[in-house]
């Protein structure tokens, strides 16, 4: 092993290093993120979001979750258009497509969240983890008449009161 | 003879009871034609009674029922409390009808809610897991 050789060796190692001490951050802004969520607060959890998504580019979760986040704040039309972005560049990636079905669904865009649930079915594996949320949003919304899903309850950014959509 | 036993066949039955309109404007209207049917009716009996064999017993049988008829209660006034029943009934009919509406309302509200609950349970389960299976 030349000098050269052994240098790009240490360059490797110190970026898996790197790659790995950013992951760490990340993976601590997102658990962040989900407990500021459990307690409603979705500006934060929403920043603690883009936080892990800078540190960690790579990753396709800090973006799905950012998503789930503004899903669960009521923005379902924000979190669409949000989701689409992220699909694009990761196409091959389930839980961003997962969460815009759920967005769509949600959203008063039925038919689009439904055609793009079967196409989602048709590819993940039995054993992938995002199964159960694949199940149950199948669950939930097969057989669903779409009048019969309740306007989001909607969180407006930065305010005390939670108003109903439409 | 015939006349009278035709009173309760043209009474409605407890079936028709729940679709039938009485005039609320002419109440007891019913039991009053009824009522003159009868006594025809009674009249007629007692008049070709001693024309027919055994027509004794017959004008007896006649004159006792035209007795109980002039000392019973009122016809008109017994039509008046049919009327108020059946607009009774009906009334009970369609609460019966909004309470089962408001049921389904209710059942199917519950079915929404445990439905969304669940979805939302499990949306953030999958977060969980997303979180924790970063390093995987």
């Amino acid at each position: 092993m030349n000098a050269q050789e052994k240098q790009a060796k240490i360059d490797r190692f110190n970026e898996g290093d790197l790659n790995d001490a950013n992951l760490n951050d990340a993976q601590k802004a997102l658990k962040k993120a989900y407990l500021l969520l459990s307690f409603g607060h979705f500006d934060e959890a929403l920043a603690a979001c883009s936080e892990a998504a800078r540190l960690c580019p790579g990753n396709s979760v800090a973006p799905a979750l950012h998503g789930a986040i503004l899903i669960a704040a009521g923005r379902a039309n924000d979190a669409i258009q949000f989701l689409s972005r992220i699909i694009r560049r990761y196409p091959n990636d389930a839980l961003p497509r997962l969460y815009f079905c759920e967005a769509c669904l949600l959203g008063g865009r039925f038919q689009r969240g439904m055609k793009e649930l079967e196409k989602i079915g048709a590819t993940l594996p039995e054993d992938s983890p995002w199964r159960e949320f694949y199940e149950n949003l199948r669950a939930t919304f097969d057989g669903l008449e779409p009048k019969e899903i309740p306007a989001p309850l909607v969180v407006p950014p930065a305010s005390e009161e939670a108003t109903l959509q439409g | 003879m015939n006349n009278i036993s035709n009173i309760g066949r043209g009474a409605p039955s407890i079936q028709d009871m729940g679709t039938q309109q009485p005039k609320a404007s002419e109440p007891g209207k019913f039991s009053k034609l009824m009522g003159n049917v009868a006594d025809g009716a009674l009249t007629a009996a007692s008049v070709v009674a001693p024309l027919v064999p055994g027509g004794q017993l017959i004008q007896a049988a006649v004159g006792g029922l035209k007795e109980l008829r002039g000392s019973g209660p009122d016809l008109g006034g017994a039509g008046d409390q049919m009327d108020k029943m059946w607009a009774m009934q009906r009334e009970n009919q369609v609460f019966n009808l909004q309470y089962m509406q408001l049921q389904e309302a209710t059942q199917s509200d519950n079915r929404r809610f445990s439905t969304m609950s669940n979805l939302m349970k499990v949306r953030h389960d999958t977060a969980k897991a997303a979180i924790n299976n970063m390093h995987v």
